[in-house]
C-alpha cells in the first residue's frame, strides 16, 4: 500500500527521493519503494525517516483502519 | 603441471588483486536492508541455479549426450551462469552497487574482460586448441569463451540499467 504520507511530508520538506534516503543512509530506490508501498521497511529505517522529517511514526507509518479496507 | 601452476599463479593473482583492491577502498561498501535482502534473493537464485546445471550435467553425462565436453567446462559454465544470475538480478534490482558506488569503472573493468577474453578464445580457437580428441577442451579457449560471455552479460545488465536510469523520474 502506498505511503502518501512519507510522499507529502517529504514534499513540505522539499526534499527529493534522493535527500532523503541520503539523509537516511539509504538508496532511493529504497525510499521510492516505500513511497509505493513495495517495501516495509524495520522499525530502525522507520525511526531514522521520521527524524529526517520531524515526524512521528503515527503520522508517517501508522495504517487508519479505513486505509486498510 | 605447468597448466596446473599456471591455473595457481593466476588464482592467486585474483585473489592478490581482490585483497589489494578491498584494502585501497577508501569507503567501505555500505548496503541497505532493502539491498541486503534483494542480494539474498541473489544468492539464492544464483543457488538454484546451481543445483539445476549440477543436476543436469550430472544426468547428461549419466547417459552419455555430452561426452564431448571437458567436465572442467561443464562445471565452469554452472559456475558462471550463476554467477551470471547472481550480478543480473542484483543489477536489475539496484543491488549491486553499494550506496554511493558509481558503476563506470565496473562496466570498464567487465568490457576489457570480455575483450581479453575474446581475444584469447579467439587465438586459441583459430589455432585448433578448443577440440582435442573431438572434445571441447577447458585450456584450449573454453574456459576465455565462458568468462567472457558472463561478462557481456553483466557489462549489458549494466548498460541497461544506466541508460533506464536516465529516464527514471525522481519523485
Amino acid at each position: 500500500m502506498k505511503n502518501l504520507k512519507l510522499k507529502a511530508a517529504r514534499a513540505a520538506k522539499d526534499l527529493s527521493q534522493g535527500d532523503l534516503a541520503e539523509l537516511c543512509g539509504v538508496s532511493r530506490q529504497t525510499i521510492n519503494a516505500i513511497e509505493k508501498g513495495d517495501y516495509n521497511p524495520t522499525i530502525n529505517l522507520c525511526v531514522a525517516i521520521c527524524k529526517a522529517l520531524g515526524k512521528t511514526l503515527d503520522e508517517l507509518f501508522w495504517e487508519e483502519e479505513n486505509d486498510e479496507e | 603441471m605447468g597448466e596446473i601452476l599456471t591455473v595457481i599463479v593466476g588464482i592467486a593473482v585474483i585473489i592478490v588483486f581482490v585483497w589489494a583492491m578491498k584494502k585501497t577502498r577508501k569507503v567501505q561498501p555500505h548496503f541497505d536492508e532493502m539491498q541486503l535482502q534483494l542480494r539474498a534473493k541473489g544468492y539464492a537464485a544464483a543457488y538454484v541455479t546451481t543445483l539445476i546445471g549440477m543436476g543436469s550435467f550430472m544426468l547428461l553425462y549419466e547417459t552419455g549426450k555430452i561426452d564431448f565436453i571437458d567436465p572442467a567446462v561443464c562445471f565452469m559454465a554452472v559456475l558462471m551462469a550463476s554467477v551470471a544470475v547472481f550480478a543480473v538480478y542484483c543489477i536489475r534490482h539496484e543491488a549491486f552497487f553499494s550506496i554511493g558506488e558509481k558503476g563506470n569503472y565496473y562496466m570498464l573493468l567487465c568490457a576489457a574482460v570480455v575483450v581479453l577474453n575474446g581475444i584469447s578464445a579467439a587465438t586459441s580457437i583459430a589455432g585448433g586448441e578448443l577440440l582435442k580428441d573431438g572434445r571441447i577442451t577447458f585450456s584450449g579457449g573454453a574456459a576465455n569463451v565462458l568468462t567472457g560471455l558472463t561478462f557481456l552479460a553483466v557489462f549489458i545488465a549494466l548498460l541497461v540499467k544506466k541508460l533506464g536510469r536516465g529516464s527514471e523520474a525522481d519523485e
